[in-house]
């Protein structure tokens, strides 16, 4: 069980001084003439150079490094020609995650944490025959004698039984979507900027019923990176101080082949032991979060994470997203980069710089006023996982 | 006459899985039990998740339950169920409480969470059957 005294310890110490990203919407449009600008490396090492330049380092102040998406610690270091002192893998937020606890434990001051994926032009399925490796993830093993062969039919399966227990309507649902895009509109690199309304997402073609087109993300290719180092090193840095202020982790596995974290409690088992640690560490409560980010590979788990974290009653997220709104001028901006559905699918990197820049105040158009506080959730793959940031200008 | 059965099959030789697969050749839905501590488990686990007993044996289940939920594919992501658009999959739970995939069949209009359903049977190849589930009309 988690300390919360120990894990106070790590939060408000590390700060992100650098973000970088790639060119989402003109690399889009490249991949689809069919041209292949970099593959994997080359988004990753990108998105580094705009990270270092960002924070005003260059590599040789790197001494951790730590990579996410289909890519290797080992050959992204050789790539860059760095030998940090620690070095990982991992999702997005535990990639931050894992930068603070190293930073912290004294192994590296300096963290660069990259990802990069090449997953339309390689043609990564995460659908059929071949899905993210096939035989290595029980599930689509076991599912797909069925004809249960995608992603999505878990998430179908999740927002019936969600639809059943608490009545959610599709007209609220797709609120997510709405609301995404319009802020993708203000986002000058999302892939998808024309806006649409509640008749166009009720209108598009099902994927897996419940879900829509629209309630899908995208698939393009891309890279992120981040770089993050101590509270008084990032103080002596060109940006407005941004510091990892809370972190939460809680994971459910039990049952997930026959999707139990997903239909009996809509992972708000580890939602609540993430909520106690992420705002007992960074000493705030969900009516503090200014802007919020979710892990939106399909638009419902917005409306789970509003409910986990609290900005709502369980079973209250559709009437939220209606009433209350997620989108600009709503009373929770949520995905405000345009997110996985509009933005870009990097698999939940692509929240994090848009999480900072929000803090810094230097969003552009898309810009939140008066931010303090941003907040990641993500409910996917087996665990809960959470992080705040805090704007120290 | 020869057709060639085009969707994906399970590994009827795995060896948690083998003994399940053997079972629905017979007709038999079936689970793990426990020898220490009498859990039911399903899908098949090498020990106990209940007391990590490696002392297990397969028992005959209850071929009745309810639709725990369901998605119903307008897209096939397998070429082998493009002709079958579109088409139900659910999570059922029997009445032994353990949860089974399968396909649903019946009249669409029926197909809901918590609708009865009882087991079925289809020999796909001489190897596999598998099971799906039927909703009483
Ligand atoms: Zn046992």
């Amino acid at each position: 069980m988690a300390d919360l005294r120990r894990l106070s310890a790590l939060c408000g110490e590390v700060a992100v001084v650098g973000v970088g990203e790639t060119d989402y919407g003109t690399d889009y449009v490249r991949t689809r003439r069919g041209e292949k600008p970099y593959d994997s490396y080359g988004y990753a090492a990108l998105a580094l150079n705009r990270a270092l330049a960002d924070a005003g380092l260059t590599k040789d102040d790197l001494d951790g490094l730590i990579v996410g998406g289909p890519i290797a610690y080992e050959r992204m270091a050789e790539i860059a020609g760095i030998e940090p002192g620690w070095s990982g893998s991992g999702d997005a937020p535990t990639s931050v995650t894992q930068a603070v606890m190293a930073i912290t434990a004294g192994f590296a001051e300096t963290v660069a944490i990259v990802y990069g994926n090449d997953q339309r032009t390689a043609g990564t399925a995460y659908g059929g025959p071949q899905a993210m490796g096939g035989e290595a993830i029980l599930s689509y093993v076991y599912f797909a004698p069925w004809g249960m062969t995608s992603q999505g039919a878990l998430y179908a399966m999740m927002t019936r039984r969600y639809m059943e227990v608490h009545g959610l309507e599709p007209h609220e649902l797709g609120q997510v979507a709405v609301a995404q895009r319009a802020f993708a509109a203000l986002n000058p690199n999302a892939v998808m900027r024309s806006p649409i309304d509640i008749d166009d997402y009720l209108g598009a073609r099902y994927i897996a019923e419940p879900l829509r087109l629209y309630d899908y993300c995208l698939i393009n290719d891309g890279g992120v990176a981040m770089i993050l180092t101590t509270r008084d090193r990032a103080r002596r840095g060109p940006n407005p101080l941004v510091t990892v202020a809370g972190l939460g982790r809680a994971d459910e596995n039990i049952g997930a082949t026959t999707l139990r974290p997903r239909l009996v409690t809509f992972y708000h088992e580890g939602h609540a032991k993430v909520r106690e640690q992420v705002y007992g560490t960074a000493g705030i409560g969900p009516g503090e979060v200014d802007v919020l980010g979710v892990y939106d590979s399909f638009s419902c788990h917005v409306p789970y994470a509003l409910e986990g974290m609290g900005f709502c009653e369980i079973g209250d997220a559709g009437k939220f997203l209606v009433e209350k709104g997620v989108g600009p001028g709503g009373a929770i901006p949520t995905n405000t980069s345009g997110g996985h559905l509009s933005e870009s699918y990097m698999q939940g990197w692509n929240h994090q710089p848009e999480l900072v820049r929000q803090a810094r105040g230097t969003a552009g158009e898309r810009q939140v006023p008066d931010v303090r506080h941003t907040q990641f959730v993500s409910d996917v793959a087996g665990n809960v996982i959470s992080v705040v940031y805090r704007s120290e200008r | 006459m020869t057709t060639t059965y085009d969707k994906p099959l399970p590994d009827v030789d795995d060896p948690d899985m083998g003994p399940f697969w053997a079972a629905t050749r017979q007709g038999r839905l079936t689970a793990q039990r426990c020898a220490d501590c009498t859990t039911l488990r399903f899908p098949a686990t090498p020990v106990c998740g209940t007391c990590l007993s490696e002392d297990t044996g397969w028992v005959d289940v209850s071929g009745t339950g309810t639709i725990w939920s369901y998605a119903v594919y307008h897209r096939a992501f397998h070429p082998g169920f493009r002709g079958e658009l579109p088409y139900v999959v659910a999570i059922v739970e029997n009445t032994d409480g353990l949860h089974y995939t399968g396909r649903v069949f019946g009249p669409r209009s029926a197909v809901a969470v918590g609708a009865p359903v009882s087991v079925r049977f289809d020999a796909v190849t001489p190897q596999v059957s598998l099971p799906s589930w039927v909703v009483a009309g």
